[in-house]
């Protein structure tokens, strides 16, 4: 199991994706900096509010999510190296869990570490709020590192499925429609951080418990870790 | 190394179709030790054959059997065997070694340093296993991969084209590595398009054309079929007429043509005797032959030709 983690780590971390993954890791905190430094208008609680919610939660996690848990299989069936993964005498779920935990550490640790340095600049020093941040990233990291690597391995075109899924339905439709709300793994993300920290995110409508973020992000990541599974099972490998 | 004189693999009346197109046509065929081949074109099914007997992909009917198991979502089998893919896609970021002690891992080998040095030995590529198989000409890859395949010492080998992309002397090499470990009593299927590379490997060929088993038997039996079978040559001459004259009396001939533009098109069944007398009776007749052009010798009008038969 470990060797897949370690190839899965040493594949994504080599690619030219982490370059743009690194860029985006960054912007919270050059954004927290700017705030300190700039003669801004907005109160710091409701300047890490928007970072978190608009810029980590909304795009940045997704979008580090997309492009590499896709990558964590997609890349195996596009250059047809899977096949030297599945002719051994290993369990599919072994293949796939590490798989999912990989991108996790590659794209997930860098988000939540950014995001909580960015909340700890922007509130001068906040260990609670930045570590309820940082927390509740990797939470929707894991939940998109599950629904991303299924996609990976289900389509060629899982980057397309992947932008549609959180630019139309997570950014636009479940957004502003409180009847899908139980199906956004944003919307968990931004209950989970509030319930670590209820000072955090206060001024943000999340409308949704922590119970149901905490069961719906398990859900996501249960769901999706078995499709990924059947799904290695049941495909021709290329 | 199979355990039993049972054959490994047995595969019965298995088909394999993608949409509408059949690759693999109700083929039943027994791969007991030693090196076996499946020889046909490409395009002709040989990795799909393989790739099923593998467990890759799912027979559309019949069945495939390795061990008297069924491969497909039994991983446990992987144990005992080793499959080379035709394509040479590897991991390029690692080195040869890395690659080699990836595979022994996830065999669980019990011990993967000795394995994999015991496996790379045997491909004689210790000198080039610390480079990044980037690198790597396409001989050495195949050889590097030769080695992950056969690294947790697997009772049967499926080999797709494992010699192609080497140069001779690779090849000369893998063919004796193939055989040697064919010597120690497993069971090897490899596939081919070149009739001449697995002659000199396999104690039996299958041959495949258009998705069905068309011919099965010893590399001679084979061969001699492919001898036997009609052959067409055109012949440009000097005079024409004169040589096809002094032809019609061979035994050889079965007929001769003369076409619009006056060259022969000389119909054979014994190809060897047509190649000793044409030169003979063309200097008694004082004929100069100008071009002598085998008119059907492509691979695939062989394998047509037998599996017509």
């Amino acid at each position: 199991m470990s060797a897949v983690f370690v190839l899965t780590v040493r594949q994504l971390a080599g690619s030219r994706r982490i370059w743009l993954v690194l860029a985006l890791v960054s912007l919270p905190l050059l954004a927290g900096l700017l705030f300190q430094v700039a003669n801004a208008t907005a109160t710091p609680d409701e300047f890490a509010d928007d970072v978190t919610r608009v810029m980590l939660v909304s795009a940045i996690l997704p979008l580090v999510m997309l492009l590499l848990a896709t990558a964590a299989f997609g890349n195996e069936v596009g250059d047809r190296t899977l096949v030297y993964l599945v002719t051994k005498p290993i369990a599919r779920w072994r293949i796939v869990a590490p798989k999912l935990l990989a991108s996790v550490a590659v794209g997930g640790i860098p988000v939540a570490v950014g995001g909580a340095c960015a909340v700890a600049v922007i509130e001068g020093g906040d260990g609670a709020g930045a570590l309820a941040t940082g927390a509740g990233l990797l939470a929707g990291a894991a939940a998109y590192a599950a629904i991303f690597t299924w996609a990976g391995l289900a389509t060629r075109h899982a980057l397309l499925i992947g932008l549609v899924y959180v630019f139309i339905w997570e950014a636009a439709l479940a957004a502003y429609l409180d009847g899908i709300r139980f199906l956004s793994v944003r919307r968990y993300t931004l209950a989970l951080v509030h319930a670590l920290d209820d000072g955090r995110l206060a001024s943000v409508d999340i409308a949704l418990s922590p119970l149901t973020a905490a069961v719906g992000t398990t859900v996501v990541l249960v769901c999706f870790t078995a499709l990924a599974v059947r799904k290695l099972i049941q495909m021709d490998v290329p | 190394m199979s355990g039993t004189g049972e054959p490994a693999i047995v595969l019965d009346r298995l088909s394999r179709w993608f949409g509408g197109v059949v690759a693999v046509s109700d083929v039943t065929l027994e791969v007991g030790a030693g090196v076996t081949a499946l020889l046909g074109p490409n395009g002709a099914g040989k990795t799909t054959l393989l790739r099923t007997i593998a467990g890759l992909i799912a027979p559309s009917e019949g069945t495939a059997r390795v061990f008297g198991e069924t491969v497909r979502g039994n991983q446990a089998i992987y144990r005992r065997i080793g499959y080379m893919p035709e394509h040479e896609s590897v991991y390029d970021f690692l080195t040869g070694r890395q690659f080699v002690e990836l595979c022994a891992r996830l065999q669980q080998v019990d011990d993967p340093h000795a394995a994999v040095g015991r496996a790379i030995a045997t491909v004689d590529l210790i000198a080039a296993q610390d480079r990044s198989m980037a690198g790597y000409s396409r001989g050495m890859r195949q050889r590097m991969r030769l080695a992950a395949t056969l690294v947790h010492d697997p009772p049967l080998l499926l080999l797709d084209e494992p010699l192609s992309g080497t140069d001779p002397v690779q090849r000369l090499h893998l063919r004796d590595v193939i055989r040697r470990l064919a010597a120690e009593g497993r069971t090897v299927l490899v596939s081919s398009h070149i009739l001449e590379e697995v002659e000199e490997l396999a104690g039996s060929i299958h041959l495949m054309v258009s998705g069905k088993l068309a011919a099965s038997g010893e590399p001679r039996a084979i061969r001699q079929q492919l001898n036997d079978r009609p052959f067409v040559v055109r012949i440009d001459a000097s005079s024409p007429r004169t040589l096809a004259a002094g032809m019609v009396e061979l035994d050889a001939i079965e007929s001769i043509e003369i076409d619009s533009e006056g060259r022969l098109r000389v119909r054979s069944r014994n190809v060897t005797q047509l190649q000793r007398a044409l030169p003979v009776v063309a200097q008694r007749l004082g004929v100069r032959l100008l071009r002598v052009e085998p008119l059907d010798d492509s691979l695939e009008s062989v394998f047509e030709y037998l599996a017509q038969g």
